[in-house]
């Protein structure tokens, strides 16, 4: 797996973070993410966010899923044992109705879960190493990817701008290593002043 | 971000009634009266079917406002936020009640006894069925419910929008605690008298046949209806530069409240027909045998126009915060409404009256003047009555104390 380093600033409260966002915004700088403990009104807007497909992925499991029950039941009772069951039709559409909903309802919930879990990394494949355990409980970080600043000067200017919008810590955290070596441990952390 | 700094309490919006409004309402009720009168003029032998269009066209525009109410009491007992901005559309919906319960009343009193079987005198020496729910079905009981459902509607729909009128000059807590009180009121009378009022205008059409979940099921109907009503309102006094704090995430969940509600018509639409059909006994069946072999093409109509049209169009967000996809839908579901109480009442309303007073049977008159032109009268009445009551007061509820966050609404959900 690949190294990753990362610069972090860490608020904690959520509107100097949203001032924050804007500034480094019209700076013209890119942020690679921004955690938070809870969502945050216009912060989707202010990172410009792309919209999520993962509806479009609930459709198609859907969709998958009335197909997938109209197909068994019509198969089982038209094709390969048909029965009269009060003298209704074999191809009885309506009784077949609840099932069909619950399996659609069935394939795409359990099918929008298992895309969300593998497209966001969290899934049970991944060793997730969080980037702060801090942003699940009370500070929210704004995340840069040091591969795309990483000439010293530049690192001065943005842990300088980060400062001066309030950030109460500047870290530099570098993940990707399934396991650590002692020594990162100890220093990758969270010391203030790192730069 | 800036509004969590800079909150500024929006001043008073004072909507003035565009003459074009008042000439089009009146154009719309000149040509419903011209058709209507056609309507009536050429099918004198026919008073079931003028009697039953009226009672399908009062209740209908009644119902609209009715539910009106029934949106702003619940969203006030839920502890609604973000409705505020545009609660007072509804609360003007429902102004309409008092108007149009008098015609109802005015339609129930003449016609009762060309639309109801069960009311033919005589009926429950030759017919068994009816004679068994005269305690339920007698003209004492019907006209004396009628009075108290039209009644309470009216009484508990004046106090809660005076009340929050009363909140614009004279703010006080107390008075959105009073607001809570009236809607809470309004809900427990409107539970029980939802259903027990379609039972008596609707369910006694067809006197022998019942279903338990008819009332909802009208209750449903008339929801969306009234949903697309507020859709069509917000859309056209957005158009005209009135409710500038109203944004596309408030028009974005009113689309959803239509796009829900309408899955919720086609679940109970379903569940009454799937039972019927799967229960097979006769007595029950008749009433979806008389749609569907006499009304076959308006049957599926109206699935199709109430069901998967606004399902799949308003699927996505996008669309819920289009106001021309979602306006397109609401006058779509609007039509397809109308269509489901058509349905309802006509077949019920026309067919026995032909056995008694012409000895034969005529299950479909179809839809002609008269069933074009009675709903266009009460259209122009309903709009007339809806945007002169807008005009009458503040668009938006200044002293309210949840209009923060109505003003700050946002799901982001893009």
């Amino acid at each position: 797996m690949a190294e990753h380093k990362y610069l972090m600033g860490l608020w904690d409260d959520e509107e100097p973070l949203l001032a924050a966002v804007h500034a480094v915004k019209s700076a013209g700088i890119e942020i690679h993410d921004v955690l938070t403990p809870f969502p945050i009104h216009g912060l989707d807007d202010a990172l410009n966010a792309r919209e999520t497909k993962l509806h479009n992925a609930g459709f198609l499991f859907g969709a998958t899923g009335t197909a997938f029950a109209l197909l068994v039941m019509s198969g089982i009772s038209v094709l390969n044992w048909p029965n009269n069951f009060g003298g209704k039709p074999f191809f009885s559409m309506p009784s077949w109705i609840p099932i069909t909903f619950e399996l659609t309802v069935l394939f795409s919930a359990v099918g929008m879960t298992i895309v969300y879990y593998l497209r966001n990394g969290l899934s049970i494949f991944n060793d997730v190493e969080p980037l702060d355990p801090r942003t699940s409980s009370d500070k929210f970080a704004m995340v840069f990817d040091l591969g795309q600043y990483s000439g010293s000067d530049n690192m001065d200017k943005l842990s300088g701008l980060l400062n001066e919008m309030g950030a109460l810590e500047v870290n530099v955290r570098t993940i990707g290593r399934r396991h650590p070596s002692h020594e990162e441990q100890s220093t990758a952390g969270f010391v203030k002043g790192t730069l | 971000m800036g509004h969590h700094n800079h909150y500024v309490r929006p001043e008073p919006e004072h909507y003035k009634m565009n003459p074009k409004v008042k000439t089009f309402s009146i154009i719309l009720m000149i040509v419903g009266l011209v058709l209507f009168g056609i309507g009536v003029f050429t099918n004198m032998d026919n008073p079931s079917r003028i009697f039953g269009t009226m009672l399908h066209n009062s209740y209908f525009f009644l119902g609209i406002g009715l539910l009106g109410c029934f949106y702003v009491c619940a969203q006030t007992v839920g502890y609604s936020g973000w409705v505020h901005l545009i609660a007072r559309i509804p609360e003007a919906m429902a102004r309409v009640i008092p108007v149009f319960g008098i015609i109802l009343a005015l339609v129930l009193v003449f016609g009762w006894r060309h639309v109801y079987e069960w009311a033919h005198i005589g009926i429950e020496e030759t017919d068994a069925l009816i004679a068994g729910k005269k305690g339920f079905l007698n003209g004492t009981f019907f006209f004396g419910a009628t009075a108290v459902y039209l009644v309470l509607w009216t009484v508990l729909s004046h106090l809660f929008r005076k009340n929050s009128l009363s909140m614009d000059t004279d703010p006080g807590y107390d008075k959105y605690v009073k607001s809570k009180k009236i809607a809470m009121t309004f809900l427990f009378v409107f539970g029980i008298s939802s259903s027990t009022a379609m039972w008596h205008w609707f369910m006694s059409l067809d006197p022998h046949w019942f279903s338990t979940l008819y009332g909802w099921y009208c209750f449903i109907s008339m929801f969306v209806a009234s949903l697309a009503v507020m859709n069509l309102t917000v859309i056209y006094l957005k158009s005209q530069g009135y409710l500038k704090y109203v944004t596309e995430e408030h028009q974005h969940d009113l689309g959803k409240w239509m796009f829900a509600f309408s899955v919720a018509w086609a679940y109970l639409w379903f569940s009454q027909f799937m039972l019927i059909w799967y229960g097979n006994i006769p007595e029950e069946t008749i009433y979806f045998c008389e749609r569907f072999d006499h009304y076959r093409y308006l049957f599926f109509l109206n699935f199709f126009i109430n069901f998967p049209l606004p399902f799949l169009v308003l699927m996505t967000a996008r669309a819920k915060r289009s106001p021309k996809l979602v306006g397109f839908i609401a006058v779509m579901v609007l039509i397809g409404h109308w269509l489901d109480f058509y349905l309802l009442t006509m077949p019920g309303a026309i067919k026995s009256a032909h056995i008694y007073e012409h000895g034969h049977q005529v299950l479909n008159v179809g839809i002609g003047f008269t069933e074009i032109g009675f709903p266009l009268i009460l259209a122009g009445l309903f709009i007339y009555i809806l945007f002169s009551t807008l005009a009458k007061h503040s668009l938006i509820p200044v002293n309210h104390p949840f209009l923060r966050q109505s003003v700050e609404h946002a799901t982001h959900s893009i």
